[in-house]
């Protein structure tokens, strides 16, 4: 399965950092990388609140 | 043949709570005898997490002196019992199946659900085991094992509650207690071979279980016979009423895809059985079931920010990886899934007009194997411990009440149904569940 989500180890990182006040440590990464592209694609098929 | 040669189950719930009250047995023996039977076939199979072997002894015997003094001590008069390890028991800490919690605080009460089983007279003796934090649906646990199903030990009990369904299924335990947020009850129940009961979210007491995702949680018991799991859900406050009709159709579209052949081919028998069932379908279930996922992921995630803040590596891999992506889910995409939970919702409520009970598989296969923990979905080889709630998912998503009742195979692996239903008309699903297992095409069957 190809990877849909558009974030790099250095945004997930960031991101968790900067809204979650996560500290994420690399062992983490390869792990929530391929859950949150697992999410997105659960996302796409659920849609907008507008749908 | 596979674990044991011969397999000698406890009898039956119903059974152990008459002739304790009939004063024929006394519950302390009973008591006993379901320790024992842990100690000899636990190490087997991995569904305990702590026996109480104290509290135990102390529960029976002070079943008996009600009896002795010519009292009733309740519905469940000394049937030995044992819960998912996210009840609190008084005086443990309550594990949720994490070895970070393994010295947390001391639980001060017992759970509600705990303390009404302890009322009716059932006798507490063990913690089982779960996937850690209730997320997973295989009970491969980095902290307490996996669960090994009884019916093969080399495949898995299901999870998230596969330590309660274990504990049954070889017949250590003629009770259990376990929780269901996507398919943790009726998930292990298809696959070791069990009665599980689902009820409307809400309506039995969650105080004193350790959550995991408020909109879904649920909990309930698992058993081998639809009379024990009424009991024990009747103890625990559920009210059947009467069943002024039970118009049954059976779950088309999502529900018929992705199923081994002798599973379609039980349920069309079943059908026939049934004298022909209408074919219904639920509008947009994968969307339901997507809509689900992000949910289960946002709000575990958000409860468990503050120790994956604090201490991520004592976490099990497996679930911590899942929680902190979910932790990350924009808020636009969790409102709209709980947005579309009430469309779909609505169109379900609409098909249950014309029907009271639905028929749909609960898993689509037998057990995977261990070493091989993967399903078929669409013709890719998917993990076991995200996706055997597929056919669960949906159906918890609006908080349906669903009874997975075993169909009977003996001699072969097991597999499930789901009889859905809607609330307030519960009655109707004990109803067809109770033809069915008269009928003889559904009912547990030991492992040989």
């Amino acid at each position: 399965m190809s990877d849909p989500h558009p974030m790099s180890d250095a945004a997930i990182v960031e991101t968790a950092r900067a809204l979650l006040d996560l500290e994420m440590p690399p062992e983490c990464l390869p792990g929530v990388r391929a859950n949150l592209a697992l999410l997105a694609e659960h996302a796409r098929l659920v849609g907008d609140l507008d749908d | 043949m596979r674990g044991w040669s011969v397999i000698s189950m406890t009898e039956a719930a119903g059974a152990i709570a008459e002739a304790v009250r009939s004063g024929r047995r006394s519950a302390l023996s009973f008591a006993e005898d379901a320790i024992a039977r842990i100690r000899a076939r636990d190490g087997a199979i991995g569904a305990v997490t702590r026996l109480l072997e104290d509290r135990a002894l102390t529960e029976a015997r002070a079943v008996d002196a009600i009896v002795a003094a010519g009292g009733d001590p309740g519905p469940l008069a000394g049937v030995p019992y044992g819960v998912k390890d996210l009840f609190d028991v008084a005086g443990l800490p309550t594990t949720a199946g994490a070895a970070m919690r393994r010295d947390a605080p001391p639980a001060s009460a017992d759970a509600e659900a705990v303390a009404r089983m302890g009322a009716a007279g059932a006798v507490l003796v063990a913690t089982l085991n779960m996937d850690e934090f209730a997320y997973g649906f295989a009970t491969v646990n980095a902290a307490f094992g996996t669960t090994h199903n009884p019916h093969d030990i080399a495949r898995l009990a299901g999870g998230s509650s596969g330590g309660s369904a274990a504990a049954v299924a070889s017949g250590m335990l003629p009770l259990t207690l376990g929780s269901d947020t996507n398919g943790s009850i009726r998930v292990p129940a298809a696959l070791c071979g069990l009665y599980g009961l689902k009820p409307a979210h809400g309506s039995l007491p969650m105080e004193g279980v350790f959550p995991f995702v408020d909109s879904f949680d649920d909990i309930g018991p698992f058993a081998t016979s639809i009379a024990d799991l009424k009991l024990a859900w009747q103890v625990l406050g559920g009210i059947a009423g009467g069943a002024d009709s039970v118009r049954v159709a059976r779950l088309g579209g999502w529900f018929e895809a992705n199923l081994a052949l002798e599973l379609r081919v039980a349920i069309d028998l079943l059908d026939v059985h049934l004298g022909g069932l209408a074919r219904v379908e639920f509008p947009e279930v994968d969307r339901a079931r997507s809509a689900a996922f992000l949910m289960t992921a946002a709000e575990g995630g958000a409860r468990h920010l503050p120790e994956l803040r604090r201490r991520p590596l004592e976490f099990d891999p497996a679930t911590r990886d899942r929680l902190m992506a979910g932790a990350m889910l924009p808020a636009p995409h969790y409102l709209a899934a709980q947005a579309f939970r009430e469309t779909f919702r609505a169109a379900v409520n609409a098909l249950f007009e014309h029907h009271d009970v639905l028929i749909a598989p609960c898993v689509g296969e037998v057990a995977p194997r261990i070493d091989d923990p993967f399903i078929t979905v669409d013709g890719a080889r998917v993990p076991a411990r995200a996706h055997l709630g597929r056919l669960t998912q949906p159906l918890s998503f609006i908080g349906l009440p669903v009874i997975a009742v075993p169909l009977y195979r003996p001699g072969k692996l097991p597999l499930g149904l789901q009889l859905v239903g809607t609330p307030g008309r519960e009655a109707a699903l004990f109803a067809l569940a109770e033809h069915l297992e008269a009928g003889g095409l559904t009912g547990f069957s030991p492992p040989v």
